[in-house]
């Protein structure tokens, strides 16, 4: 256990947050001194010997000395630090989402001044993120935010960096206000949007480990429902530096005046090689991903040629998705024509390749095994 | 060192004894204060408070001040208000340490035991009024309250029901 602590956690200490702390884990009041201060016991015997004695008034004398015992008492009882102890009582009434970039380059606590500004931002950007898809699961947000979104995060704080590779900390007081758009009751909509961001982390997390071995985008559908977005995964490529090549953890603290039995992972990590699925989840959900083994089926809408030109473009109506999409397909010329035989008879054709698709349009490349599919039979079969 | 540095080991050390002896935890304060100089800090009691703490300013002087009832101290002025008081949550007393001038005469070692010259009075300062003293009130400690190992438990069991020896 640490002996030597920085004065600002004891300063940050008020007399209340240090008697709700003791009360949420479990400590007695067994008395008091005079009105100066409560005296707390733990009821197990084994524990008799542990007591804190808790100052009512910051104008006691000696006031940091007896927050420093009563700190001292706690990190022997809880067997933990000094300062993990009273960086939990100085946020008992905050979520904390702390952000730790490692690299060679933010060993010594700082960090260059560009990346420290990318890195706030970013870090503000993950929980904005994560507010948006709390009221509503969506995979791309853009435009104005509700009021809710945007009074919850009003009251943000960022908190003092620390040293330890590179640290940022994101405060959020946990508030509760009525509103029904949240997933989940009886919690405030802090820790409603806390516990988004562990599911959506962690759900990302499993989707990347999935896209990893199948290289199929439709392992990031799934998981809007779990709150990931583009925004999330932006935010999460700006953790990772301009140059994307630091690590970087996501560690989530619950505030200790709200109880939560939920159990969701706390602690996340992202290395540099995942930054680049991000990108790939980020434009899939912003609508821009290739689909690398697809086949354009159905009737031909579109045919384009120029005189000089050794190929031909058609565009052909084929489901992406579960949606009708436009697919332009570049073909030598005697498949372009074999096309645009098949549309002046209303056969259908199909043609294989590497589909990139984009929010307004969706093209075949690489196209290969094109066919005309004779369809009449099957027209006089159905007459 | 100077005279002043090895009186304030001395009589550091003196009181480290006397806590090792009954079984008090000595500690210098976390948080730096002028009037405190050492912590000492009882365990497992059975009353109000379990862990009693005292709270020592040490003195050291060669100048055997008084009469045969009193030790005469001067304090500086800071450190009388500092001691004094009612909003302590640790009881506080000043220890003054009495040695002879000349160091080599602190200790005399024989044989089969250590001598150690001469002692120390404790005395609590929390009913003493206010002083319009500017610079130092001058105190007549009661040589009844002689420190040892008996009277240094008897403060700590004190502190323990949440009472200062006067």
């Amino acid at each position: 256990m640490s002996s030597i602590i920085d004065n600002k956690f004891i300063i940050e200490i008020s007399p209340n947050g240090l008697s709700d702390y003791l009360e949420s884990k479990g400590w007695i009041r067994d008395g008091n001194i005079f009105e100066h201060a409560l005296i707390w016991h733990r009821e197990e015997p084994e524990s008799y010997d542990f007591e804190v004695i808790q100052p009512l008034s910051v104008d006691i004398k000696a006031y940091q000395q007896r927050v420093y015992d009563a700190l001292k008492a706690l990190a022997e009882y809880e067997k933990r630090s000094l300062q993990d102890i009273a960086v939990d009582i100085t946020n008992f009434y905050s979520d904390l989402v702390k952000v730790r970039v490692v690299h060679d380059d933010v060993e010594g606590g700082s960090i260059p001044i560009d990346d420290g500004v990318l890195l706030v931002e970013k870090a503000r950007d993950l929980l904005l993120a994560s507010t948006l898809s709390t009221f509503k699961k969506k995979r791309h947000f853009s435009g104005q935010r509700s009021k809710d979104v945007q009074d919850y995060l009003n009251q943000l704080r960022l908190g003092q960096t620390e040293v330890g590779s590179f640290i940022v900390n994101l405060i959020a007081p946990i508030q509760f206000y009525d509103s029904s758009q949240v997933d989940e009751d009886n919690v405030s909509i802090t820790r409603s949007v806390t516990n988004n961001l562990s599911r959506s982390l962690q759900a990302l997390s499993n989707s990347i480990e999935q896209y990893e071995k199948s290289s199929n985008v439709y392992d990031f559908e799934e998981v809007i429902d779990k709150g990931v977005s583009a925004n999330l995964c932006d935010a999460l490529c700006g953790l990772s530096g301009s140059n994307k090549t630091r690590s970087f953890n996501i560690i989530i603290t619950l505030a200790g005046s709200e109880s939560d039995h939920q159990e969701l992972p706390k602690q996340f990590s992202f290395k540099p090689s995942k930054v680049q699925f991000l990108e790939i989840a980020s434009s899939y959900y912003k609508g821009k991903y290739t689909i690398k083994e697809y086949e354009a089926y159905g009737l031909v809408s579109k045919m384009k040629h120029l005189p000089d030109d050794e190929y031909g473009e058609i565009t052909v109506k084929s489901l992406v998705r579960g949606v009708d999409k436009n697919v332009v397909i570049q073909l030598p010329l005697d498949n372009y024509w074999q096309a645009v035989h098949a549309h002046e008879c209303s056969h259908l054709v199909s043609c294989k390749g590497v589909l990139n698709v984009t929010p307004r349009s969706a093209r075949l490349l690489d196209a290969f095994n094109f066919r005309v599919i004779d369809n009449t039979i099957y027209l006089t079969e159905q007459t | 060192m100077d005279t002043n540095q090895r009186k304030e080991l001395f009589s550091r050390a003196f009181v480290g004894a006397l806590a090792a002896q009954v079984g008090f935890r000595s500690s210098i304060p976390d948080v730096d204060d002028d009037s405190v100089d050492l912590i000492l800090k009882g365990r497992g009691f059975s009353a109000g408070i379990r862990n009693p703490q005292l709270e020592i300013q040490l003195k050291c002087t060669a100048k055997n001040n008084g009469c045969d009832d009193y030790f005469t101290y001067q304090l500086s002025i800071k450190n009388y208000n500092d001691l004094r008081g009612d909003d302590l949550l640790c009881p506080r007393y000043l220890f003054v340490l009495a040695v002879p001038t000349e160091t080599d005469g602190w200790l005399s070692h024989e044989k089969d035991h250590t001598k150690l010259k001469h002692c120390c009075y404790w005395m609590s300062l929390s009913e003493l009024p206010d002083s319009c003293n500017d610079t130092t009130v001058t105190l007549h400690i009661p040589k009844v309250n002689l420190l040892t190992a008996e009277s240094l438990i008897e403060l700590m069991e004190l502190a323990s029901i949440r009472g200062v020896a006067a």
